[in-house]
C-alpha cells in the first residue's frame, strides 16, 4: 500500500481524472450542445473533475505527513492546491444550466496545467520540504490556502471569459451558449473574496515577520494586478458597453495574470544582485 | 439666476462623473497597467534610511544605465511613490467616496424600508409558481417562511417573505473598508520608523521614535529554540521584558522589534608584563569580534608584539550562546604556536609575556518599527471582507404569494 502514500501517484491519478472528466464534459457538449441541465456526460465530468480534485487534496496531505507540517514550501504545492480548488469548485459549487461548459472550461484549465506541473517539475523539486521557520506562525498557511482557494474560483471565471471570447456568441448554435454572465458570476464570486483573504492574511504574515506589510516585489505586484483586473470584472459586468465581450476580455486579462503570478516566483526571471531584483 | 442655475448644473455634472462607474472602471484600468510592466523592473525594498535607498539608486542607475530615471519618471521604477499612481489612487478613492455617498441612500432604504407586501392581483395572475391542494395553514416546506400580510378575506390570503435585504449594503461596507485602507496608507506615510538596533548584554540602546526608551538584551534558557532572546525595555520608569525570536516579533515602547540577525561577540583585554594595555586589532576596525550568521571563526592581533590569534565557537555558542566553551589558538611572531586550546567564555590566559583575559557576550541586531497604519488596515480588512462576503454571498430574496381558498398558492419572486 505504500504507492498510496507517493503523492506524485495521486497527482498523476488526478491527471487523469481530470482529464477524462475533461472528455467527459466534451462529449456531452458535442452530443446535446449542453441544453441538457442534468445530462449524464456532465455529471461523468462533475464525479471525474471532483474526484481528481479529491486526490490532489489528498497528494498535499501525504506531503503534509511526509514533512510533519504544512505542505506549502513550494511552487509546486500551490499549483496542486490551485487545480484541486478549480475542480472542487466546478464539481461542488457549479449547478444550473451551463455547467457542462464550465466543465470544459475547468478541465481545459486544470488539467494542463497539473500535467506540465508534473512533466516539467523535477523530482528534486517535488521532494517535500518543511516549512522555514521564519515562514511559520498561522498566517502563512492561511495566505496560501485563501489564495489557492481564490485561485480556483478566478481561474473559472476567467476561463469562461476566454471560452467566451473564443466560442462568442455568433454562429447557427447561438441558443446553446450558456449565460456566461452567470458562470462568470459564480466563480467571481467565490474566488474574489478569497484571494482577498489571502492577500490579507500575505500582508499580515509579511508584517509578523518582516515588519511590512506590502513590499512591492514582483510577485506582489502581480497579484494587486490580478486583483485589479478581477475588481474591474466586477464593475464592467453589468455596465453599458462593456457588457460581453470587453467583459470577458477583462476576465481573460485576469486569468492570464493569475497564471503569471503562480509562476513568477520573487526571483524568477529576475537576477537578485546586491539587493536589486531586475528582469531587464 | 442664470449664474446659480449654471453652478447647480455644473455640480450636477462634476458628482454624476465623480459618482459613475465608468470613471471607477478607467481608473482602475489605468492603475493595472501602470503596475503591470512594474512588475518587471526593480522596486525599492521598504524601510530602506535615505543612505540606503540613495545607495539602492546609484546601484541600480550602475545596473540600468541612465533610463532609469526615465522608468522612474513613468513610475515603473519604485511605483510604489510614484506620483502618477498616487495621482490614479487618489482620484479612484475620491471615486468610491462619491459612489459610496451616491448609492447608501438608496441601499439604506431599500434594507431599511421594503417596498410594498402585496402586490397588485395582476402580478399574481401572471405568477411563474403555482402550486395547488394548498393548506393556507400548512404551506410547502420551501415556502415556510413567508408571513401573512393581509388577509382582505378569508378566502383570499396574502403571503410575503425575504431574506437577504441588508446584503446589498456589503457594498458600502466594502467600500468604507477601502476608504479605512486609505487612512491606514495616510497613517503609514506620516508615522512609519524604522530604525536598526545594536545590542549587546550590559550595553543600552535608545529608540529614537520615543524619547527615553532603551532597551537591553540578554540569552534565553538554555533549552530555548536557537535564536530566542529576552528583550528588556525601559520606559518612564517602568520595565517590560518580553521575549524574541525570528518571526516571533516583541512589542515594546509603541514599537515592534524584528530580531534581523544575531550571534556571538567576543573581547579580549591585553596587558603587558608592566600594566600596560596593548592595543589589539579587530576585522573592520570594530572593537569586538563578531559571530553573525555564518561566520565560525575570528581572527584578532596586537601588532605592537607581533601576536595574532583565531577564535571559534562552538555549534552552539554560535546560535547565541554566550556560555559554550571555545576554541582559542595564539600564534607568536613567525606563526609559532603559544597557545591551543578550549577555553571558557570568559577567561584569562599568560602567554609570551603578555597578560590576556577576555569575555563573550551575545548581540542582536533588531529592527524597530513603528506602523501607525497597521490598526487602520485590520479595519479595513475586516470591513472589506465582511462587506465583500455579504454583497457576493447573500443574495436578497423577495417573495409575494396569495391563497386562495381553492387551494391555489400562486409565487412571485424577484429572483431566479
Amino acid at each position: 500500500m505504500d504507492w498510496l502514500t507517493e503523492d506524485t501517484t495521486l497527482a498523476a491519478g488526478a491527471a487523469l481524472a481530470l482529464a477524462l472528466g475533461t472528455v467527459s464534459a466534451a462529449l456531452q457538449l458535442l452530443k446535446s450542445g449542453a441544453t441538457e441541465e442534468r445530462s449524464g456526460g456532465t455529471e461523468r465530468a462533475r464525479w471525474f473533475l471532483g474526484s481528481g480534485g479529491y486526490l490532489l487534496l489528498l497528494a498535499l496531505a501525504a506531503r503534509g505527513l511526509a514533512v510533519g507540517g504544512w505542505p506549502f514550501a513550494r511552487r509546486y504545492d500551490v499549483l496542486l492546491l490551485t487545480v484541486a480548488a478549480l475542480a472542487l469548485f466546478y464539481a461542488l459549487g457549479i449547478r444550473g444550466p451551463g455547467s457542462t461548459w464550465a466543465g470544459v472550461c475547468a478541465g481545459l484549465i486544470a488539467t494542463p496545467t497539473l500535467v506540465l506541473t508534473l512533466l516539467l517539475t523535477s523530482s528534486g523539486v517535488r521532494e517535500p520540504k518543511p516549512v522555514p521557520p521564519l515562514l511559520g506562525g498561522i498566517w502563512f498557511p492561511i495566505h496560501v490556502l485563501a489564495t489557492g482557494i481564490g485561485y480556483g474560483g478566478l481561474a473559472l471565471a476567467g476561463g469562461t471569459g476566454l471560452l467566451q471570447l473564443v466560442a462568442g456568441h455568433e454562429g447557427p448554435a447561438e441558443n446553446a451558449f450558456p449565460d456566461w454572465e452567470a458562470l462568470q458570476r459564480q466563480g467571481l464570486a467565490w474566488g474574489y473574496p478569497w484571494l482577498t483573504l489571502g492577500m490579507l492574511a500575505g500582508a499580515i504574515w509579511s508584517w509578523e515577520s518582516w515588519g511590512w506589510l506590502w513590499s512591492w516585489n514582483s510577485k506582489e505586484i502581480l497579484t494587486l494586478v490580478t486583483w485589479g483586473l478581477f475588481t474591474l470584472a466586477f464593475h464592467t459586468r453589468r455596465l453599458s458597453g462593456w457588457r460581453g465581450r470587453p467583459h470577458a476580455a477583462v476576465l481573460t486579462a485576469g486569468l492570464v495574470t493569475l497564471f503569471l503570478t503562480l509562476l513568477v516566483s520573487r526571483q524568477v526571471g529576475q537576477r537578485a544582485l546586491s539587493g536589486i531584483e531586475y528582469v531587464f | 439666476m442664470g449664474r446659480a442655475y449654471r453652478v447647480t448644473v455644473l455640480a450636477g455634472a462634476v458628482w454624476r462623473l465623480l459618482s459613475s462607474r465608468r470613471l471607477a472602471i478607467y481608473l482602475i484600468l489605468a492603475a493595472v497597467l501602470l503596475l503591470l510592466p512594474a512588475a518587471f523592473f526593480p522596486q525599492p525594498p521598504p524601510g530602506l534610511d535615505p543612505a540606503a535607498q540613495e545607495a539602492w539608486w546609484a546601484q541600480c542607475r550602475a545596473r540600468l544605465g541612465e533610463r532609469v530615471n526615465a522608468l522612474a519618471r513613468i513610475g515603473w521604477i519604485g511605483v510604489a511613490r510614484s506620483p502618477i499612481l498616487l495621482g490614479v489612487a487618489s482620484a479612484l478613492l475620491l471615486n468610491g467616496v462619491a459612489c459610496t455617498i451616491d448609492r447608501a441612500g438608496r441601499l439604506w432604504r431599500a434594507a431599511t424600508h421594503p417596498s410594498t407586501a402585496v402586490l397588485p392581483d395582476g402580478a399574481y395572475e401572471c405568477a411563474g409558481v403555482r402550486y395547488t391542494n394548498v393548506d393556507a395553514a400548512r404551506f410547502p416546506r420551501e415556502l415556510a417562511w413567508l408571513r401573512p400580510v393581509a388577509s382582505p378575506s378569508s378566502r383570499v390570503r396574502y403571503f410575503y417573505g425575504e431574506r437577504g435585504r441588508w446584503g446589498p449594503l456589503g457594498t458600502i461596507l466594502s467600500h468604507l473598508g477601502l476608504l479605512l485602507f486609505l487612512a491606514a496608507a495616510v497613517a503609514h506615510l506620516a508615522g512609519y520608523r524604522r530604525e536598526s538596533l545594536f545590542l549587546q548584554p550590559g550595553t543600552e540602546s535608545w529608540f529614537g521614535n520615543r524619547l527615553g526608551c532603551r532597551f537591553t538584551v540578554s540569552a534565553a534558557a538554555k533549552d530555548a529554540p536557537p535564536g530566542s532572546f529576552w528583550i528588556e525595555a525601559e520606559a518612564d520608569g517602568q520595565r517590560k521584558r518580553a521575549p524574541i525570536a525570528p518571526a516571533r516579533p516583541a512589542r515594546a515602547c509603541g514599537a515592534r522589534l524584528y530580531l534581523e540577525t544575531y550571534g556571538l561577540a567576543w573581547r579580549a583585554e591585553v596587558r603587558a608584563a608592566d600594566g600596560r594595555v596593548l592595543p589589539i586589532d579587530y576585522p573592520g576596525g570594530a572593537g569586538w569580534l563578531y559571530f553573525a550568521e555564518g561566520q565560525t571563526a575570528g581572527a584578532f592581533s596586537l601588532p605592537t608584539e607581533g601576536i595574532t590569534g583565531t577564535v571559534v565557537p562552538s555549534p552552539a555558542g554560535l546560535l547565541g550562546r554566550p556560555d559554550e566553551a571555545l576554541q582559542l589558538r595564539i600564534y607568536g611572531p613567525g606563526e609559532a604556536l603559544l597557545f591551543d586550546g578550549t577555553v571558557e567564555p570568559t577567561g584569562q590566559l599568560s602567554v609570551a609575556e603578555v597578560y590576556l583575559s577576555w569575555r563573550t557576550q551575545v548581540f542582536v541586531k533588531l529592527e524597530a518599527v513603528v506602523e501607525p497604519g497597521f490598526g487602520w488596515m485590520v479595519a479595513g480588512a475586516t470591513c472589506l471582507l465582511v462587506g465583500m462576503c455579504a454583497a457576493l454571498w447573500v443574495r436578497p430574496r423577495r417573495m409575494w404569494a396569495r391563497w386562495t381558498a381553492d387551494g391555489v398558492l400562486s409565487v412571485v419572486t424577484n429572483h431566479r
